[in-house]
C-alpha cells in the first residue's frame, strides 16, 4: 500500500517542517489525502517517492501561508558563524537534527527547509512562501546561526570532556 | 550561483535519507479522513449534477408536449362516439309529468371500444297544461324537425326545442398539454465487460498501488413501470378537465435494451430504446338547458274553411341535460433514453443520482378522443384520423432526474 511504503521517509519531512508531532500528523494526513486524490494524475513520469515528497513539502508550505507570517526576531543576529566539525554528525542523532530544525521559529524552518534541503533558491521561496526574495536570504542566514548555535551548545560538553582527559 | 553553507552540507547529509515511525493509529486516522472528504466532495458534486439538470430539465420538459389540433376537421364531424342524453318532460292526459329519454344516433360500425353513458338530471317541472282541443286543418306552428330529434312528432301538442345558454362555451381550440411528470422504475439486467488493463509498473512497485481500472462497458435487457400524470392547461377548461384523464396517474409498462459504460469515478453514461404501452381514459361532461316550447290550441273558430279566432297557450319546458363523452387513448411509445449518472458504493449497495433526456415517439392506437367541434364550440368525442392524433401527440423530449441503484 502506498502508505505503507512512504510513510515513514514522509513522516521525517512533516517533522522536518512542523514544530512539533501533532503538527506533523496534521500535515501528513492532510498531505496524504492528497496524494490519494490526485493519484490519478501522477504520470508515471520519474519517481513515485519524489512526487509524493513535493506533495508533503506543498502542503507543509500551504499549511505555512495559512498561519499569520511574522517576523520574528530572536536576537541571533550577532552569533558568530563557525565551521560544523564533521564529527557532530556522528554524535548528534537524528532525532536531535530533527529537533533541532523543529525548534527553528516558523519562518527560520520554513526557508532553511527550502533551501537547504528541498534546493529551491530564493526566488523560487520567495514565491512559495509569499514573501521577498531579501526576506528568504535574511532568514536563511539567522536559521543557519541559530543552528548553528544549537549544534555548539549539544557538542560542546563533548569536546569538554575531551580536554580533560 | 549557488550559495553552499557547511551548515546547509551537515543538515542535508544528516536529514534527505531521514525516516521517522509514525504513530501507528496515523494510518487509520488518513484513511478515514480521506473517505469522510471524498464522500463530501461526491455529493457536492452530486448536488451541483441534479440542480443543473433540474435547471435544464424543467424548461425542456415546459415546452415539450405541446399539443396542437384539437379542433375537429370537417371530415370528422359526423363521427361520434358519444350521444346526446337527457329528458325532457310533458304532461300526459292525466296530468303526470312523464320523462322520456332522447335518443341520438348511435356508435358507428367501425367505432372503437368506448363506453358510452347518458343521464337526465334535472327537470324543470312545465306549467299547468290546459285543456287541449281538437285541431282541424291546423297549420304547422314551430319547428317540428327539431321535435321529432326529441321524440315528440306525434304529439298532440305542437312545439319547438332551442337549447339556451350552454353552460360550457368553447372559444379555442388549441390545449397545451403542460408539463408531464412521471414517476418511472427501471429494472435492467446488466452484463459488464471489463478491458484488460495495462500492465506498468515502476521501480517495484505494485499495480494497484496506483494504477485505477479504467471503467467498464455493460450491456442488458430492461424492463420498466412507469405513472404519468399530464397536467393539461390553458385553451377551454371542459377540454383541458377531459383530457386530465380524471386526474388519475397512468400506468404504463415497457421493454427494451440498454448500454453504457461506468468509469471509475461512479460516472456512469448510457442509452437505450425502449417500448412501451399506456392507455388513458377520459371522461367529459357537459351540462346545458334547452328548452321546449308547446303551442297548444285551446280554441278554434273556422268559417268556410277560414280561420276566425285562434286561443292558443304556448307552454315553455326547461330540461337540463347532461351529455357525457368518454374513451381512451391507448398509446405505444418508443423511447430513446441518455442518461448519466453518478454512483457510489455504499456498503454493498450502488447507488446515486441519475438525469438525462428521453426522446419520444408516441403512437396512438385509439378509439375516440375528445375535441372541439367547431361547428358549435363543444367537446365532443370523436374518432381522429392517424394525421391528427399525430399532431395530438408529437415527437417530443423530456428530462428526466432521479435516482440510480445498483445491487451487488
Amino acid at each position: 500500500m502506498l502508505y505503507a511504503r512512504y510513510a515513514r521517509r514522509m513522516y521525517a519531512v512533516c517533522l522536518r517542517y512542523a514544530r512539533h508531532e501533532l503538527e506533523a500528523q496534521d500535515l501528513m494526513q492532510e498531505g496524504f489525502i492528497r496524494v490519494f486524490s490526485k493519484l490519478g494524475d501522477f504520470r508515471l513520469e520519474g519517481s513515485l517517492e519524489g512526487w509524493v515528497r513535493r506533495i508533503m513539502v506543498h502542503t507543509a508550505i500551504n499549511h505555512y501561508r495559512k498561519k499569520s507570517f511574522q517576523m520574528e526576531r530572536f536576537g541571533f543576529d550577532q552569533l558568530p558563524e563557525e565551521p560544523v566539525e564533521a564529527a557532530a554528525l556522528d554524535v548528534l542523532s537524528a532525532e536531535e537534527i530533527t529537533g533541532m530544525v523543529a525548534a527553528l521559529p516558523d519562518g527560520y524552518r520554513m526557508v532553511f527547509n527550502l533551501f537547504a534541503i528541498e534546493g529551491f533558491d530564493h526566488a523560487e521561496i520567495a514565491t512559495l512562501i509569499g514573501c521577498g526574495e531579501s526576506t528568504s536570504r535574511s532568514q536563511l542566514a539567522k536559521a543557519r546561526r541559530m543552528l548553528q548555535a544549537m549544534i555548539h551548545k549539544k557538542t560542546t560538553p563533548v569536546h569538554a570532556g575531551d580536554a580533560s582527559h | 550561483m549557488r550559495e553552499t553553507h557547511h551548515i546547509d552540507e551537515f543538515f542535508r547529509r544528516a536529514l534527505t535519507s531521514a525516516a521517522a515511525e509514525p504513530p501507528r493509529e496515523l494510518g487509520a486516522s488518513i484513511l478515514a479522513a480521506h473517505r469522510k472528504r471524498r464522500r463530501a466532495l461526491l455529493w457536492r458534486r452530486r448536488s451541483l449534477v441534479a440542480l443543473l439538470a433540474l435547471l435544464i430539465g424543467l424548461p425542456i420538459a415546459t415546452w415539450s408536449h405541446r399539443e396542437t389540433g384539437n379542433a375537429i376537421g370537417d371530415s370528422g364531424r359526423r363521427s361520434t362516439n358519444e350521444r346526446a342524453g337527457g329528458g325532457t318532460s310533458h304532461h300526459g292526459s292525466d296530468g303526470t309529468p312523464m320523462v322520456t329519454r332522447s335518443v341520438d344516433a348511435g356508435q358507428p360500425s367501425d367505432a372503437p371500444t368506448g363506453q358510452v353513458t347518458t343521464e337526465a338530471l334535472n327537470q324543470t317541472p312545465a306549467p299547468a297544461t290546459p285543456p287541449a282541443c281538437t285541431m282541424n286543418g291546423l297549420s304547422a306552428i314551430g319547428s317540428t324537425s327539431e321535435t321529432e330529434a326529441l321524440g315528440f312528432g306525434d304529439q298532440s301538442t305542437l312545439g319547438s326545442t332551442r337549447e339556451t345558454s350552454p353552460t360550457s362555451t368553447i372559444d379555442r381550440s388549441d390545449v397545451d398539454s403542460g408539463m408531464e411528470r412521471a414517476v418511472p422504475l427501471a429494472l435492467i439486467a446488466r452484463r459488464s465487460f471489463t478491458p484488460t488493463a495495462p500492465q506498468v509498473g515502476v521501480g517495484g512497485l505494485r499495480t494497484e498501488d496506483y494504477h485505477k481500472p479504467r471503467g467498464q462497458w455493460w450491456v442488458g435487457p430492461s424492463l420498466s413501470v412507469q405513472w404519468r400524470e399530464q397536467n393539461w392547461k390553458g385553451g377551454p377548461n371542459e377540454l383541458v378537465h377531459a383530457l386530465e384523464g380524471n386526474g388519475k396517474p397512468i400506468a404504463a409498462a415497457g421493454m427494451g435494451i440498454a448500454a453504457g459504460r461506468r468509469w471509475p469515478s461512479g460516472l456512469g453514461l448510457w442509452g437505450g430504446i425502449e417500448f412501451e404501452r399506456s392507455q388513458q381514459a377520459f371522461r367529459h361532461t357537459q351540462r346545458y338547458e334547452r328548452a321546449q316550447e308547446q303551442v297548444v290550441v285551446n280554441q278554434l273558430v273556422t268559417l268556410n274553411a277560414s280561420i276566425v279566432f285562434v286561443d292558443a297557450d304556448t307552454i315553455i319546458t326547461m330540461t337540463q341535460q347532461e351529455r357525457v363523452s368518454e374513451g381512451a387513448d391507448h398509446r405505444v411509445h418508443l423511447r430513446l433514453p441518455v442518461e448519466f449518472a453518478w454512483q457510489q458504493r455504499i456498503g454493498r449497495f450502488v447507488l446515486g443520482p441519475r438525469a438525462g433526456a428521453v426522446l419520444e415517439y408516441t403512437q396512438v392506437r385509439a378509439t375516440s378522443s375528445l375535441a372541439i367541434d367547431p361547428a358549435d364550440g363543444l367537446v365532443r368525442a370523436t374518432n381522429l384520423s392517424p394525421e391528427q392524433l399525430n399532431q395530438r401527440y408529437p415527437l417530443n423530449m423530456s428530462a428526466l432526474v432521479g435516482l440510480i441503484g445498483l445491487l451487488p
